[in-house]
């Protein structure tokens, strides 16, 4: 099991009470299709992905964005037992999405830089190792499933 | 993947120039975080007696780097040349196992993302982490 100090609980509750999903989920997703391309090719039926003005403005983007934000929330709320909490979600993205999990990896390098963006100063060395952490914790469960 | 287009040596040029202003704070910043983000990276600086943002130590330490980065930016069309001394110095003398370029490269992401975030868009995010990729791969030739 996965030990939090207090500072990290408070640190990751703190960061997620702040940020909007409607915003940060949908900014981490469109950059992580423009800084590596290839994470595209999970997203075929959501249009025009040609540049990255097409990618920031896609609606499709957008709305996914927001919902993988919210499946993070999942995360914050469960932060003991994040493995058991994700095990369907992981289930899902190995075997109906058939994600390479190296992707979820790539994906949490770009949340952190759109909250570090987000946070500015406040976004200190600490605050980024609890938030890695937290992601790191997320990216394993998330591929704990896959056989 | 780390081959840079036109574009991107455009991009990261232009954002340098942006942000060279600030590379003394930031360099420190980059160094502070690595270190206590990823602590096993400590173990390159146990000669030194103070680890924390504020050493004297740290920030010139940082300063060095992002030297180091600029001078990489200045000499981007021909990288392996133009850091050969500096990936002699990694190789031999530091022996600083390469795994730790990826660290510091998303530390300064991180930093410029934190220092700059208006200009660090996913346009010149793609292009830094490239032309970053590169570097660390030009640090990387002297060592076997």
């Amino acid at each position: 099991m996965v030990e939090w100090t207090d500072f990290e609980r408070a640190t990751i509750k703190d960061i997620f009470s702040k940020i909007d999903s409607g915003v940060v989920g949908p900014a981490a997703l469109s950059r992580c299709l423009v800084v590596y391309p290839w994470t595209q090719r999970y997203f075929g039926k959501f249009g025009n992905l040609y540049n990255a003005a097409a990618i920031t403005s896609n609606p499709n983007v957008s709305a996914h964005g927001k919902v993988v934000l919210e499946g993070l929330t999942l995360a914050v709320q469960n932060m003991d037992d994040i493995k058991a909490t994700y095990a369907e979600l992981s289930v899902l993205h190995s075997e109906k999405l058939q994600v390479d999990p190296d992707n979820f990896r790539l994906l949490a390098d770009c949340l952190t830089i759109v909250v570090a963006a987000q946070m500015g100063k406040d976004f200190t060395p600490e605050v980024q190792a609890a938030f890695q952490k937290f992601l790191a914790v997320v990216v394993s469960a998330l591929g704990k499933q896959y056989h | 993947m780390t081959s840079l287009s036109a574009k991107d040596k455009d991009t990261v040029k232009t954002f340098w120039s942006t942000v060279s202003g600030k590379a003394e704070d930031m360099g420190a910043d980059v160094l502070s975080r690595m270190l206590v983000v990823y602590p096993q990276t400590k173990t390159y600086f146990s000669h030194w007696k103070d680890l924390s943002p504020s050493s004297a130590q740290v920030k010139k330490h940082g300063k060095t780097i992002m030297a180091g980065v600029g001078e990489a930016v200045a000499k981007m069309d021909d990288l392996t040349a133009g850091l050969l001394n500096l990936s002699q110095l990694h190789a031999f003398t530091l022996r600083v196992d390469p795994a730790n370029f990826k660290i510091i490269s998303h530390n300064l992401l991180v930093v410029f993302a934190i220092t700059f975030p208006k200009e660090f868009t996913a346009e010149v995010h793609v292009s830094v982490d490239k032309f970053l990729a590169r570097v660390s791969y030009a640090l990387s030739e002297k060592y076997r």
